[in-house]
This record gives C-alpha cells, sequence and structure tokens, in this order.
C-alpha cells in the first residue's frame, strides 16, 4: 500500500471515529472499531485497490450510524462535566461583566449613599456598592449560574436512558 | 418471450443476513473481509462490507460472537469472529424459524 492509499484509508478512518463519537460510541469501543476497519480495508485493499475497498463501505456516516445502533447506550459523563463547566463560566463571566456596568451606573449618578441591588437576569444575586471615599463592590452570584450549570449537564448527558439501558 | 431472472432482493437479504453471518463463522472462525468474500462467494455479490460489518458488530454486540485478534502478515491484527455458545443456541433458534417460515410461504408461491 503506497502513501496516497495509506492516506486515502486514514481518512476514511477517521470519519469514521467522528460519526462514531458523534453516535455516541465510548472512546473503548471506537478504538476497537477503528482497528477493525483499518485491518479490513487493508485486506481489501490488496484484493480491490484502496478507492474500491473504501467505495464498498457506501456512506461512512450511515456505516457508523448502522454500528453504533448495535452499541449499548453510553451516558457522555465527561463531556456532560465539562459543558456544565463552560455554562458555569460563561454566566460567571456575564454576571461580572454586568455587575461592572451595574457599578459604572452608580458612581456616574454620583450616589454617596450604599447602593444594594441585584442583576437581572440572575436572580438571587445581590450587589452592594460603596463609592463614598473608596468604590467597593461585592456581588454574590445567586442560584441562576448554578442552576443553569446543572441544566446543561443534564441535557448533555440525558441521565434517564440509563432507565432504558438494555430495555 | 419473458425470461425471469433471479435477483437477489436487498430487503430480504438484509433479513436474514444475521443468519447467514452465523452460519459462515459457524463453520470457521473468520474475520469481516473475508466472511464479505465468503458470502459473495455464495451468490450474494451485492453484499458489501458496509452492509456486513455493522451485521457483524451488532452480533457481538448482542452476545451471539466472540472475537479475537489475530497478528497478520499484510498489514493490521485481524479481529476474528467465533460463535459462542449463546451465538449457536440462538443459531439454531433462527434456522428453526427460517425453515418454518419457507415451509409456510413454499405452498403459497406455488413451491414445494
Amino acid at each position: 500500500m503506497n502513501i496516497l492509499d495509506k492516506l486515502r484509508r486514514e481518512i476514511a478512518i477517521s470519519r469514521y471515529n467522528f460519526w462514531l463519537e458523534l453516535y455516541n460510541v465510548g472512546l473503548r469501543r471506537r478504538r476497537s472499531l477503528r482497528k477493525d476497519l483499518r485491518s479490513n480495508l487493508t485486506e481489501a485493499s490488496t484484493d480491490l485497490g484502496t478507492k474500491q475497498a473504501i467505495a464498498n463501505l457506501g456512506s461512512i456516516r450511515h456505516l457508523a450510524k448502522d454500528v453504533a445502533e448495535g452499541e449499548a447506550p453510553r451516558i457522555p459523563w465527561m463531556a456532560g462535566i465539562s459543558w456544565g463547566f463552560t455554562a458555569l463560566g460563561a454566566s460567571i463571566i456575564a454576571l461580572f461583566i454586568l455587575a461592572a456596568n451595574y457599578t459604572n451606573g452608580v458612581t456616574d449618578s454620583g450616589v454617596s449613599e450604599p447602593v444594594t441591588g441585584s442583576i437581572f437576569p440572575f436572580w438571587g444575586s445581590e450587589i452592594m456598592i460603596e463609592s463614598n471615599t473608596n468604590l467597593s463592590t461585592e456581588v454574590s452570584s445567586g442560584f441562576v449560574p448554578f442552576t443553569l450549570a446543572i441544566i446543561v449537564f443534564i441535557l448533555v448527558t440525558r441521565p434517564w436512558r440509563l432507565l432504558f439501558r438494555g430495555a | 418471450m419473458v425470461v425471469l431472472m433471479a435477483r437477489n432482493d436487498t430487503q430480504l437479504i438484509k433479513g436474514v443476513l444475521p443468519i447467514l453471518l452465523m452460519s459462515l463463522i459457524n463453520e470457521k472462525e473468520d474475520y469481516g473481509y473475508s466472511v464479505v468474500e465468503r458470502l459473495q462467494a455464495a451468490g450474494f455479490p451485492d453484499l458489501v462490507e458496509g452492509t456486513v460489518y455493522p451485521a457483524l458488530t451488532r452480533l457481538e454486540s448482542q452476545k451471539f460472537l466472540d472475537s479475537r485478534l489475530v497478528k497478520s502478515e499484510s498489514g493490521p491484527a485481524r479481529k476474528y469472529y467465533s460463535l459462542n455458545a449463546n451465538g449457536k443456541k440462538e443459531y439454531k433458534t433462527r434456522i428453526a424459524a427460517w425453515k418454518n417460515l419457507v415451509a409456510n410461504v413454499m405452498p403459497l408461491v406455488g413451491g414445494k
């Protein structure tokens, strides 16, 4: 097999891996399926040529989908955790940006008394600004960022699928 | 004169593909591409890798096939499938169901 054919084979395997991942096949199983396909493609390439061997697989996406259909559903815990943290981080950044604007508004208005309030749409959040001598701002996030992170985690992992496992 | 040529109906073949695969693997332990070649040689030229590989992995996921990697001189290690005890039992059940189906269908289509 020459370098071009090896490249064709590896591109086909990468596409297969991509779709398998998208169809939620676990890492270890994907590795095994990739090895299997690589071995079969190498055998077929010897007989038919790499182009024909890859063509005989049909649509790589359909192949991955058909293979994934026979697999036990996998709960993507790590993806859920990482997306949950991403949502938490993004909402906290948004909270700080809104808090900074709120603080600017208060200082621009020239109020000397301490000001307290909450930041929309962060229900349960609290901001306290004192600007008489030194500017100080205290912000508490409330429940929105954590609730959002939990919702994102649940939507990504869909843990209720555990109930249907093996059904 | 109208000549009717026998052709393999794709949907029909897909329905019996697990039985064909189990039958071939019951004969001898084998790997994916070799199974495809044997199927094509047996009169199923339309059965290509894209159809056979998912069916094989499904049988493996259903715990009817065991697999092991065997080093190959021509390239990466081959994954050989064999029918395990559970698979042999399932194979017998499916063969009985197939024979029953054929026995019921044949009189209706003018066969014996």
